[in-house]
């Protein structure tokens, strides 16, 4: 009795393993129809090219290494998102930490009154020039990491406040909050690049 | 005047077509008297368009390939692959756990049967040998005990 119970098992391990494998094709056609809307997300999340495709690959290697979750009666762009909004969110944390840390350091250019900005992609990368040109995206990069994330979902992706509360593991009120004071954080920061300009100009 | 706390914490809500009817209708209505909320609305509007407006960004050409590699070389199906192992050493150790306890309890059920048969046929006999044995461990522990 013992054998066949022993037998069970390893043939299940084979199929474990088996069914691994066999979803690779399957995986592979996802992210081929996936990866060029989620690299426009990883982007506006990070306003950085060279940050935008780390983020992009890590989403990847973690959703095949979790593939085995992955349940197919879903859109896989909202499991992918999902994913890819933890990470960016943990990116973010961390970043604030290593700040923390170091706040005895001068900031330099970050020091323009957005404490809680990310700065994730102020990183000497040498494609960050060409983003800061576009006011919008710069703007993006200043806000506060969670309005951010729902902001984006919501107007870059249009995703209903229902579908980002599940992306964002949050109740529909907080991302009700996240959203309103997120733009108004865009349209703040629009205002302070505006008058910084026009003193320029004057002076 | 005294809603526009209200109002302007729901603008973008109202903006984008997420709040109750009840609540729309009283945005609209607000809207079409105050001005400063109004305002305030246009401006939340232009942020809502300019994002949507966004220019796509380019993807690099390479990207997917380059990422497919790291996807299947490095994170491959390992990590899958090891928890569905551990997974199934959990179950089979489930398993057999409950094969054993299963056996076990049957088993012990059949002695508990027994036992039960046999002071039903001889009650007599087993109270007897309960008596002896009672009897037998008294004076041991007398025997030992100082007189």
């Amino acid at each position: 009795m013992a054998e066949g119970v022993v037998g069970v098992i390893v043939s299940f391990v084979k199929s474990s393993a088996k069914s691994a494998d066999d979803r690779r094709p399957l995986f592979e056609k996802l992210m081929t129809n996936s990866y060029q809307q989620a690299f426009q997300m990883a982007y506006r999340f990070t306003s950085n090219r060279a940050e935008a495709e780390d983020l992009l690959q890590e989403t990847y290697i973690r959703a095949f290494r979790y593939f085995h979750r992955f349940d197919e009666s879903m859109p896989f762009t909202a499991w992918l998102y999902r994913i890819m909004t933890n990470l960016h969110i943990d990116n973010v944390r961390k970043v604030s930490r290593l700040k923390t840390v170091s706040i005895d350091q001068p900031v330099g250019e970050s020091a323009s009154g957005w404490d809680l900005a990310d700065t994730s992609a102020e990183s000497g990368d040498s494609h960050v020039d060409d983003i800061l040109n576009e006011p919008l995206q710069r703007a993006l990069q200043a806000m506060t990491g969670e309005f951010r994330t729902a902001v984006v979902l919501a107007d870059i992706e249009g995703m209903s406040y229902e579908e980002i509360a599940v992306v964002m593991n949050t109740s529909v009120g907080t991302v009700r909050s996240r959203i309103h004071r997120g733009r108004k954080q865009i349209r703040e920061h629009l205002e302070h690049m505006s008058s910084m300009n026009s003193q320029e100009v004057a002076g | 005047m005294n809603n526009c706390f209200r109002v302007k914490g729901l603008l973008s809500a109202y903006l984008d077509r997420e709040l109750s009817g009840e609540e729309m209708l009283l945005l609209r209505d607000h809207l079409s008297t105050c001005s400063e909320c109004s305002l305030e609305f246009d401006e939340l509007r232009r942020v809502k368009s300019a994002l949507i407006q966004m220019p796509e960004i380019e993807v690099s050409p390479e990207l997917l390939s380059r990422m497919k590699v790291q996807v299947f070389a490095s994170a491959a199906p390992v990590p899958v692959s090891k928890s569905r192992v551990a997974a199934s050493v959990g179950m089979a150790a489930a398993v057999l756990f409950l094969v054993f306890a299963v056996m076990r309890w049957v088993e012990v059920q059949r002695q508990t049967d027994s036992v039960e048969y046999g002071t039903s046929y001889g009650t007599q006999g087993t109270m007897a040998g309960g008596v002896d044995q009672g009897q037998t461990f008294v004076p041991v522990t007398l025997a030992s005990s100082p007189e």
